[in-house]
């Protein structure tokens, strides 16, 4: 009950302090004797169980006097010797030591007794801490109360320090109490968490400092990364100044964890290494953690704890390991786009991310949409071209298939890009010209137009094999290497095995629509094409074949027979035909391998596409030397040929050269059909060719394409030749217009117009042109001549007109093939309106719909339809009714 | 009649050829549409109803000269799946007073009913939608009395010329009024 009592007032003791502590007691003035109040007068101690007899109250009190006396702070020792207990006062002592209740009573009036000091000498030393502490100056303001606490310690703290060293259990648990009194004391008008941080602060300042001494190239002759870590001395004796235990370790763990975030990983050894031979700098992390930093946290944890058996154990060592790695893999997530947009040189930042990805599970998903984020800011937007979207679209297959083999990560984050390329209008058209652009032997494209030619494409399907690589794995039931899709992948995840960029970019679109554009980048292609066995298109539609449905590319393989039969056509029916090319000549081996499919072919049909030009002898010992024979098929060699020399085609001079390529009208996309008069001789040719050809006998008739027509145009003027290649049709009639009238003959636009029969935007074209070319130079504006000495136009030189894509493309536009087919389209609508009585334009039955339907040519959409429908309603045809339209009367 | 007859005629070149059966019926009304657009003969035109290229309505214009003169009838046209070696199905979907055509549209005309040896129909694989609508609207000027559907129209066009006329006007709806009532 006792006890109780005096807890509960202990309790409320340590809040309300009641007691009046006295001064040390004078020795002169003692009282020996007053038993009725011992020790009262004192203000002592008064347990009644304390003492036994009045002599012992009175040695006590005696003992008390000379103790309080001796540890008094008013009169600080001078030095330590100073300081040692007199003979007395180590009597009183070990009397004290006896009576457990006194020298408790002695330790709380000692710390009375330093609190009052500690206020007056040390704390206005510390006033520092009341404001806010710059984080520039953690370190010195971590070092100052250092300074100070360890100065004032030594001082207030000399006299019990000494009775400590009296060999007395009991006065040392005395010291320590007084001890921690004083850092009580003095520590208390500091606030805590704001010491925490600074101290934290302080930590990393001087870690990083630590780091900032060392020497990279040393870790990099070794291959392995072994910089120290050290706090610097001034942190040292925190523990002993009081600053040591959990606060410290909690700043040591903030200023660890802020360490290993950044200033652990950037440093010069964890560097990204560039080029192309790079390795993952995870394993040197690693090390370095496991060496380096673990022995130092446990170093330092020793020191704060001023524990010496404190050992890190070794799933705390791996935690490091693992914090480091992930914040590693953060750091490098964080430039992913960067890394992927200049991959391959960043294959190093790639395996880091990847193996971060290994340690951790759900980094993976922080990963995608980290990227997904960087690629929705930084590329898909209006500011990007559709080539460099595409070319980086192709860089994040491989570097994503780097990073996920299995292609779920690919999956997410191609997502957007793909979503974005759909909307782009040029996405198709770009792809299939990148598809057919050319690749020198250095590995450069070659492309007319760069920003409609994406490089990385063309070297992709340069590198494609023609695998039928479609997916055959749901029914390929004796597939060994089988095996589930994994458990992150989405709803619309496909396994396969040999997905390439290819496979990606083709999937990027409707295969319809995206084989329709094909077709036409192809026929325009197949025009231009100067090699007589394409044997490059034929790879493609190859290509093509094997990865689309083969059966919806049959416009292709006739356009290539077209042309192929073209070839031998003019041979045959066209004798001012000359055949120096290629086709002449003895087909390279290189050109036989090109022709051997990868699944193989039989000899009878190598040969026909060969039989034109070798004997079967010379065949037979080609294809020897290029392909081998498995079975009744020949497979290509894996071999490299020599190189070819490149022979200069010989120039053709006199008698005019003539060509006809005759294609299927029905299989080719819609081209220019302009009509104008072409040069007397032209026609000619043409009719003669048409004449022979309708004798072959069958059933086809022929209908020239003036404007398709390529010229080479010889111009002889009074001090110059001019020679120009493959001009349109329409500016060789045009500048020979002006070489049939005499010389120094003005024509106007007009008056070509007129004796040509050609279209305006053609003329403007051609005279824009030979303008360009200084053939044609205006006398007065609007009117035309042939400059026949460069010295005779004395107006400034025109720019190079460049001749707009629209005027020269084969094909027609789509805007003009609206107009073209308009009549036509027309007749449809009214037809559909007069029987199926007023439609809406969209929907499901809408206008729009049941054209697509009725009339596979009619590829337009809502808009185009409306704006026939416009057109019929100004001409009285059709009447609109709110939103449906009807025929009229 | 003429039903029995096709439904017969469809189930023995059905089967598994279908599928490319109905694909060349497609092809083949995308050519006859084709040709009735680019070269339209007056009086005559017909067009898919919708998603289903079997189904098309067609407009015919009364002869000058007929009762039928100044109306527009409308039609319904089925073509079954081995189209065009059996007739396409014709109704009138105007309500019409005709001898050769009952009060629920159906034409009795031996060009409609499946031809070949045996049979009684005059069907030909070399007739097309445009033939068809020709002889229909031919059919409207000269009905065949000899074998009626509509014994009294039969009757009235060779005794009551006006009593006729009326008839047909009394109940011919314009096409807007069948729309109306749709």
């Amino acid at each position: 009950m006792a006890a109780a009592v005096s807890t509960a007032y202990d309790i409320f003791a340590s809040v309300f302090p009641p007691k009046q502590f006295t001064k040390p007691t004078p020795e002169t003035t003692p009282q020996i004797g007053s038993f009725s109040s011992p020790g009262e007068s004192f203000g002592g101690f008064n347990s009644p169980h304390g003492s036994g007899t009045a002599q012992d109250a009175v040695h006590l009190e005696r003992a008390w006097s000379a103790a309080t006396r001796y540890l008094s702070c008013s009169n600080p020792p001078d030095d330590r010797q100073d300081a040692r207990p007199s003979r007395e006062v180590q009597d009183a002592f070990f009397l004290l030591c006896g009576n457990a209740a006194a020298l408790e009573k002695l330790a709380t009036w000692c710390a009375n007794d330093l609190d009052a000091h500690v206020r007056d000498s040390v704390l206005p030393k510390l006033n520092f801490w009341q404001h806010p502490i710059p984080l520039s100056t953690a370190t010195e303001a971590i070092a100052e109360t250092v300074r100070v606490l360890s100065t004032t310690q030594d001082t207030f703290l000399t006299r019990p320090f000494a009775l400590s060293r009296l060999g007395s259990g009991a006065l040392e648990v005395f010291y320590h109490q007084v001890r921690q009194s004083f850092l009580a004391s003095a520590l208390h008008s500091i606030p805590q968490q704001r010491m925490q941080k600074t101290l934290a602060c302080a930590f990393h300042q001087c870690m990083v400092q630590s780091m900032e001494h060392n020497d990279p190239d040393i870790c990099k002759d070794r291959g392995l990364c072994s910089c120290p870590v050290n706090l610097g001395p001034d942190l040292d004796n925190l523990y002993q100044v009081g600053l040591g235990g959990d606060l410290a370790e909690r700043a040591f763990a903030h200023a660890m964890h802020k360490f290993l975030q950044r200033s652990a990983i950037d440093r010069t050894c964890f560097r990204l290494e560039w080029g192309t031979e790079q390795a993952s700098v995870v394993q040197k992390l690693r090390f370095w953690v496991a060496s380096v930093l673990v022995p130092f946290i446990e170093n330092t944890l020793k020191k704060l704890s001023a524990n010496p058996s404190l050992k890190l154990s070794d799933s705390d060592k791996y935690q490091f390991q693992q914090i480091a790695v992930g914040s590693l893999g953060r750091s490098r997530t964080a430039n992913l786009f960067d890394y992927v947009k200049k991959w391959p040189d960043t294959k190093g930042a790639l395996l880091d991310i990847k193996d971060c990805m290994a340690s951790s599970t759900n980094e993976k998903s922080y990963i995608c949409n980290s990227f997904v984020q960087q690629v929705s800011t930084r590329l898909l937007h209006a500011g990007a071209s559709t080539t460099e979207i595409l070319s980086i679209y192709t860089a994040v297959i491989y570097s994503f298939r780097l990073l996920d083999s299995r292609g779920v990560m690919l999956e997410k984050v191609s997502g957007p890009i793909r979503a974005y390329l759909r909307t782009r209008d040029d996405t198709v058209s770009i792809i299939a010209a990148s598809f057919l652009a050319d690749v020198d032997a250095e590995g450069n494209v070659l492309a007319t137009d760069p920003t409609k030619v994406c490089a990385d494409i063309t070297i992709e399907v340069s590198r494609s094999s023609l695998e039928d690589t479609r997916d055959h794995r749901v029914t390929d039931w004796n597939d060994m290497l089988w095996t589930p899709d994994p458990i992150d992948a989405g709803p619309d995840y496909k396994a396969s095995r040999s997905e390439d960029v290819m496979a990606y970019i083709l999937g990027l679109f409707d295969p319809e629509d995206f084989i329709k554009e094909v077709t036409t980048v192809l026929a325009q292609h197949l025009l231009q094409a100067t090699d007589p066995e394409y044997v490059k298109e034929t790879r493609l539609t190859e290509l093509f074949k094997s990865r689309l449905d083969a059966t919806k590319l049959q416009a292709a393989e006739v356009m290539l027979k077209d042309v192929r039969d073209s070839v031998s056509l003019n041979r045959r029916i066209n004798p001012s035909a000359r055949f120096e090319t290629a086709s002449a000549e003895l087909p390279k081996p290189k050109e036989i391998m090109a022709a051997i499919p990868e699944d193989g072919i039989t000899a009878h049909g190598l040969y026909a596409l060969f039989e034109y030009r070798m004997k079967p002898a010379q065949f037979t010992a080609a294809v020897n030397l290029v392909a081998s024979k498995r079975g009744e098929l020949y497979f290509p060699k894996r071999t490299r040929l020599p190189q070819e020399a490149v022979r200069d085609e010989p120039t053709k001079e006199g008698a005019l050269s003539y060509k006809v390529q005759v294609l299927s009208g029905f299989f080719w996309p819609q081209m220019r059909s302009n009509d104008f008069a072409l040069p007397q001789q032209f026609a000619e040719m043409d009719e003669a060719f048409g004449e022979r050809f309708s004798r072959l006998g069958n059933q086809r008739k022929l209908h020239f394409r003036k404007a398709l027509a390529r010229v080479t145009v010889e111009l002889e003027l009074e001090d110059r030749r001019v020679r120009e290649t493959d001009v349109p049709a329409w500016r060789a009639s045009v500048i020979n217009t002006f070489a049939d009238h005499e010389a120094g003959t003005i024509l106007t636009a007009e008056q070509l117009m007129t004796t040509l029969g050609m279209e305006e935007e053609l003329v403007a074209d051609a005279l824009g042109f030979w303008s360009g070319k200084r053939v044609l130079f205006q006398p007065t504006p609007g009117t035309y001549a042939v400059l026949e000495s460069l010295d005779m136009d004395t107006g400034p030189p025109q720019p190079d007109v460049q001749p707009q894509a629209d005027a020269v493309s084969a094909m027609m536009s789509q805007d003009a093939m609206l107009r073209e087919s308009a009549p036509m389209f027309e007749t449809f609508i009214k037809g559909m309106l007069r029987d199926g009585g007023p439609k809406e334009i969209g929907g499901f039955m809408g206008i729009t719909n049941m054209l697509k339907m009725v009339l596979p040519t009619f590829t337009y959409g809502d808009d185009e339809v409306k704006l026939l429908l416009n057109e019929m309603v100004t001409r009285g045809e059709v009447v609109r009714n709110g939103e449906t339209w009807a025929v009229a009367g | 009649m003429s039903q029995t007859h096709s439904t017969g005629q469809g189930a023995k070149s059905g089967g598994p050829a279908n599928a490319a059966a109905s694909g060349n019926v497609v092809k083949r009304l995308q050519s006859e549409l084709m040709t009735l657009m680019t070269q339209p003969t007056a009086g005559i035109s017909a067009f898919p109803a919708g998603s289903d290229m079997t189904k098309w309505n067609a407009t015919i214009a009364g002869p000058a000269d007929t009762p039928y003169a100044n109306l527009t009838l409308k039609l319904t046209l089925s073509y079954p799946s081995n189209y065009p070696y059996a007739p396409p199905e014709v109704l009138f979907k105007s309500p019409i007073y005709h001898p050769n055509v009952d009060f629920a549209g159906r034409i009795c005309l031996d060009i409609l009913k499946p031809g070949g040896a045996g049979k009684e129909g005059a069907w030909s694989a070399v007739l097309n939608t445009q033939t068809v609508l020709l002889s229909i609207q031919s059919l409207l000027g000269e009905p065949n009395n000899a074998s009626p559907l509509n014994g009294e129209a039969a009757l009235l066009w060779d005794s009551d010329k006006s009593e006729f006329k009326r008839k047909v006007d009394a109940r011919h709806l314009e096409p807007a009024e069948i729309e109306d009532d749709a």
